[in-house]
């Protein structure tokens, strides 16, 4: 089973502070670790949410709101990343989603790439910047429904042409809150909380996706986010896999 | 992108750009034409040369036809000479050649069987994090890489790791280079590093200054083995021109 590690916002990141080197070294070596383990897929970091847009679509209507985002309902339901030239690229790609999925909120947020952090130059020859397409959770996802044979073909659709035009990265669709778990560290002690949450008021700073048997393994490795990260809240998210969908 | 045929038949891709004699930049390891330091090395070089970028066998837009073997991709140079239709080479640039001459950089007995195991496995992200280890780069840097775009550039290529050791065969031994296997290399050539590379590529390439008949050796301060464009392509120019 695959499982998504995903870690919530601090104020520093939130201010816009670049991570220290040190907290860079640690991220770096439990990525590492996980990867020795054979449990590591995959993962990213996001910038603040001050440099991303909120979009939300009602009634075919879509409404921009520029951030910092205040947290409101921030449990996810799916992200996908994309490899575009600019956030309104992302913004265009998002409301083809959401032409498929019909009402939605989705937060488009630049992910962290290594010249952010010092540790490369930006290519000249590649001006990209990869965005995460964050969509929210809302009641009917939360109860469980899983999309319509037709809405998966269609986003399928999609994806292929966001492959042809080399801008697919990634996609995923979570289990609903119900399935997950939810481990919050004060002064490095932990609190384990079974889903549903009501309470999601979290913005999303990144994600660790692991394959691991069971939620409980998953669980395990919180302790060395934790390490890496400090006082963190960890939703620990089971994904859909697509056999599961068709 | 164009494409030439290799003696056996193999497609390589390769791009020119630029004006004035031909220089043909060859990729080190996990390199290709769309991922390496060479990407931007060849902007500054166009300026005064034909400069041509390919990918080598395995890697990108160029096939891979077993059983592989050193001499192919010699005629694939060849062949992309020959679409150039210039010769004979003159001058010679290499830049930190990974031989092993010394106790600098210990190599796990069985490297090339563990590469290929993991190859068989089709378990590419370990191949890569092997070569990294190997190569003496941080276990934090890798871990993360592996949250980077170039990690899937990376991986793509890693099926050509043991091509590159296959050429290197013999000398990453840790023994000093032989001069009698080097006397034949009378083309002028230079040899550089850089200021800041670890310990193991330096000797390397000192060593390999030293038993080449021909060679001058240029050390490039402040730079490692990701070289900046900026700082090596003024040294090329001056030597190649």
């Amino acid at each position: 089973m695959r499982f998504m590690l995903m870690h919530k916002s601090d104020p520093a990141t939130e201010a816009g502070q670049l991570p220290s080197q040190d907290l860079i070294a640690r991220v770096g070596r439990m990525i590492q670790g996980m990867a020795q383990a054979g449990a590591f897929l995959d993962g990213a970091g996001l910038r603040q949410s001050a440099l991303g847009v909120r979009l939300d679509f009602a009634g075919g209507k879509r409404t921009a709101t520029p951030g910092p985002f205040k947290g409101e309902n921030e449990l996810t339901a799916g992200l996908c990343i994309v490899k575009v030239h600019n956030r309104d690229d992302a913004v265009a790609w998002a409301s083809r989603f959401a032409a498929i999925i019909g009402d939605a909120r989705i937060d488009i947020r630049p992910v962290t790439e290594p010249w952010d952090l010092g540790m490369a130059m930006r290519p000249a020859a590649h001006p990209f910047t990869r965005f995460m397409l964050v969509l929210k959770a809302d009641a009917r996802y939360e109860s469980g429904t899983t999309p319509s044979p037709a809405i998966v073909a269609a986003v399928a659709r999609l994806i292929e042409e966001m492959k042809t035009a080399g801008v697919y990265q990634t996609a995923e669709l979570l289990q609903p809150g119900r399935s997950s778990k939810r481990v919050h560290f004060k002064s490095g002690k932990a609190t384990v909380l079974d889903g549903p949450f009501t309470e999601s008021k979290e913005l999303v700073s990144g994600y660790v996706l692991l394959r691991l048997p069971s939620i409980d393994s998953a669980v395990e490795w919180a302790p060395s986010y934790a390490a890496a990260l400090g006082d963190i809240e960890l939703d620990i998210r089971p994904l859909h896999e697509s056999a599961d969908l068709a | 992108m164009s494409i030439v045929r290799s003696k056996d038949g193999t497609q390589i891709g390769y791009e020119k750009t630029g004006t004035g004699p031909l220089l043909i930049l060859v990729d080190g390891a996990l390199c290709s034409r769309a991922s390496g330091p060479m990407v931007a090395l060849a902007l500054p070089l166009a300026r005064e040369f034909t400069v041509i970028r390919y990918d080598r066998r395995g890697r990108g837009e160029s096939g891979d036809t077993a059983p592989y073997a050193v001499a192919r991709e010699v005629e694939d140079f060849e062949a992309l000479i020959n679409a150039a239709a210039e010769l004979p080479i003159d001058r010679l640039a290499v830049y930190e050649p990974p031989f092993i001459v010394d106790d600098s950089r210990p190599m796990p007995a069985d490297y090339v069987a563990r590469l290929n195991q993991l190859l068989a496995e089709d378990r590419r992200g370990d191949m890569v994090a092997m070569f990294m280890k190997s190569v003496q780069i941080p276990a934090f840097f890798v871990g993360l890489m592996r949250l980077m775009p170039v990690w899937k550039k990376l991986t793509a290529v890693a099926n050509t790791l043991p091509y590159d050791i296959a050429i290197l065969a013999g000398n990453q031994s840790g023994e000093p280079l032989s001069p009698d296997r080097w006397a034949a290399v009378t083309i002028s050539t230079l040899v550089m590093d850089g200021g800041k590379s670890p310990a193991w590529m330096r000797h390397s390439a000192a060593a390999l200054a030293r038993v080449l008949p021909n060679a001058q050796h240029q050390t490039l301060p402040g730079q490692n083995h990701m070289f900046g464009a900026a700082a090596l392509a003024p040294t090329l120019l001056e030597f190649f021109r």
